[in-house]
């Protein structure tokens, strides 16, 4: 499970931008998950506490979940797909661009 | 700072400049406010690596301030493959990260590469596993260079593990990187390591859906080998089926169906590397 890793990953990026913004502590933090990005929101969730609790203290975290959106190289439809299907709803081509759903994003910080 | 690669650096310019793309591309952003790059309560110049560009925002309690920040979690892991990348590039070594479940055959694929095709030029293998280095002894005995890196608790490799491991051991005469990451389908997808190709591996005995199943690992893959060949028909594996699925969440990938055992597709297989080593 590298869900640890990611969250130990996060919290670095957390602290630098609480030193950045001259803040004392951060109450909760917001991050986008991409269904293409390899990692299990719930996983992440389960970790983060963990990772948090030396040096962030108790914070909340926030996941927005990303589908894959996909446009498509043919008909030009731009849909949200599944990603074990990387076909266009459209027209069943395969010739896809991947629009969203690679995002692993700290999005925002709330601090105090 | 590294003497060989100046990486301190190095990784300090690329990181930077990854944020500050960063942050040029989400000025004007109106999804989180304003896009100004200066802000009154801010005295910080523009190469730092933490955006509160957008500028703190108001809440409903006064003392609660929220940074709008758009960074890659693993922007550091991203800025240390870059800097392993051009490292690489600058040596002329192509790099391969080859992906796959456990005994999935990558170690076999290596070890008949390395002793049949010393021709390919000098080549150093990086081995991650949990606990042992009983690959790259094979790959060792099979006549290669080969390092083990033993990851402990972590089910993936990072690109530090590797920039660590290409310092300590990158002579600088090789043409070609073999990184083994560690046997899963699912961790290593998510780290770059600064190679050049991503090749994911697949065997009969793992079914014809592993592609659907694991689609992370497949849709980023520049090359999928089909591998013990000769053990589709004792596990009535349908390679034919298992394309059409990886076809699903890969549209346009090679596929080498191959095994190093009996040596069929091997051909294949060198030609692709040589190309790759050629590119």
């Amino acid at each position: 499970m590298h869900e640890m890793a990611i969250a130990v990953a996060l919290v670095e990026r957390v602290e630098a931008a609480l030193r950045h913004a001259r803040a004392t502590r951060a109450i909760a933090v917001h991050v986008r998950v991409g269904a293409l990005c390899g990692v299990v929101p719930e996983a992440l969730a389960l970790c983060f506490p963990d990772a948090a609790c030396a040096t962030l203290g108790d914070v909340a975290l926030h996941v927005e979940l990303v589908p894959v959106e996909l446009r498509c190289r043919s008909c030009g439809v731009v849909a949200l797909a599944d990603a074990a299907a990387m076909i266009c709803a459209g027209c069943g081509a395969t010739d896809v661009e991947v629009l969203r759903g690679r995002d692993l994003e700290l999005t925002r910080v709330e601090v105090r | 700072m590294c003497r060989d690669c100046g990486c301190e650096v190095a990784l300090d310019r690329a990181f930077r400049a990854a944020e500050s793309a960063s942050a040029q591309a989400r000025t004007g952003d109106g999804s989180d406010g304003h896009g100004h790059a200066h802000d009154q309560d801010h005295d910080h110049d523009h190469d730092h690596g933490h955006g509160d560009a957008n500028g703190p925002a108001a809440t409903a309690d006064a003392r609660v301030r929220v940074l709008a920040l758009h960074e890659a979690i693993l922007g550091r892991n991203d800025a240390l493959a870059a800097v392993n990348r051009r490292w690489l590039a600058s040596r002329r070594v192509v790099a391969l990260n080859l992906m796959s479940s456990p005994g999935s055959g990558k170690t076999e694929l290596l070890a008949r590469t390395l002793s049949e095709r010393p021709d390919l030029g000098p080549a150093l293998t990086l081995v991650g596993d949990q606990a042992t280095d009983h690959d790259a002894e094979r790959l060792r005995a099979a006549g290669g260079r080969a390092v083990g890196i033993t990851t402990h608790s972590a089910c993936h490799l990072d690109a530090a593990m590797i920039h660590t491991a290409l310092h300590g051991h990158l002579r600088g005469d090789e043409r070609l990187l073999f990184i083994e990451n560690v046997g899963n389908l699912v961790c290593p997808a998510a780290f770059d390591l600064g190679e050049g190709l991503r090749v994911a591996l697949l065997s009969p005995p793992e079914g014809e859906d592993k592609p659907a199943k694991y689609p992370v690992l497949f849709d980023r893959a520049d090359l999928v080998v089909l591998s013990k060949a000769d053990l589709a028909g004792p596990c009535g594996w349908d390679g034919a089926a298992c394309v059409a699925q990886l076809r699903r969440v890969n549209p346009r990938v090679p596929v080498i169906t191959l095994s190093a055992r009996t040596g069929v597709g091997m051909a294949e297989w060198y030609a692709f590397l040589e190309a790759a080593r050629c590119a």
